[in-house]
């Protein structure tokens, strides 16, 4: 009921031709099967099946038999709304490595060719430790596999990185 | 019912460690927030002197 209803659209009789789901900010439109009708509101979304068989009834009966559905396919449901999670969260922390780890890969040869002061090489080097960390982190989640070995190795080698990194910028008087 | 509860002496092998990483996990967070403090200390001692 947040679009404004098409009243010509709505009062003929034959069924309403597709209109492109303007309203939609999940572009649903796009999946095949999931498309909006012009008379039902902008959030309610059909498949094909179900809104061309009953566009020939009436109007009231359509909608309230249509407001029971909820989210009868899994997609539907997970597009609607993201659920707040532990999960959720640690796909966060996930992603946030991953764009570090991938940022830091771009900044070393960047760097490399730019890099004039001391605090952008000082950068670099920490860059370059952060992907020996992550390189390393891969083959030893391949080879531990107890979960307790496997934190303590990665606690120590981080330190060990942290400080090694801290001895190349203090050897080199980067700062 | 509570025969059934208790500790079995031969699942005592599949116990598991979920609680225990979690305190490690929190360990080394400790641990390399205090080690990179004690690196940033000397660092800006060094640039300092």
């Amino acid at each position: 009921s947040s679009l404004p209803r098409d009243p010509a659209a709505a009062a003929s009789p034959a069924p309403a031709p597709r209109q492109p789901a303007v309203g939609s900010p999940l572009g649903l439109s796009k999946i095949p099967g999931y498309e909006q009708t012009s008379r039902l509101s902008g959030t309610q979304v059909l498949p094909r099946w179900f809104s061309t068989g009953t566009s020939n009834g009436s109007s009231a009966q359509q909608e309230g038999a249509t407001r029971k559905v909820m989210a009868f396919s899994p997609l539907e449901a997970s597009i609607a709304k993201p659920r707040k999670g532990p999960l959720t969260s640690e796909s966060w922390k996930v992603k946030q490595t991953e764009l570090l780890t991938r940022s830091t890969y771009y900044m070393i040869p960047t760097l490399l060719l730019v890099s004039k002061n001391s605090i952008s090489t000082s950068l670099l080097v920490a860059s370059v430790f952060h992907q020996v960390y992550m390189f390393y982190k891969e083959i030893l989640l391949d080879y531990v596999h107890h979960d307790i070995t496997r934190k303590w190795v990665f606690i120590y080698f981080k330190i060990l990185l942290i400080i090694m990194a801290k001895e190349t910028v203090v050897y080199f008087d980067l700062f | 019912e509570k025969a059934l509860l208790e500790e079995d002496t031969a699942l005592k092998r599949f116990k598991s460690y979920k609680n225990s990483v979690k305190q490690v996990s929190k360990v080394g967070n400790i641990l390399t927030g205090v080690v990179l403090f004690a690196c940033a200390y000397e660092i800006v001692a060094l640039a300092n002197s």
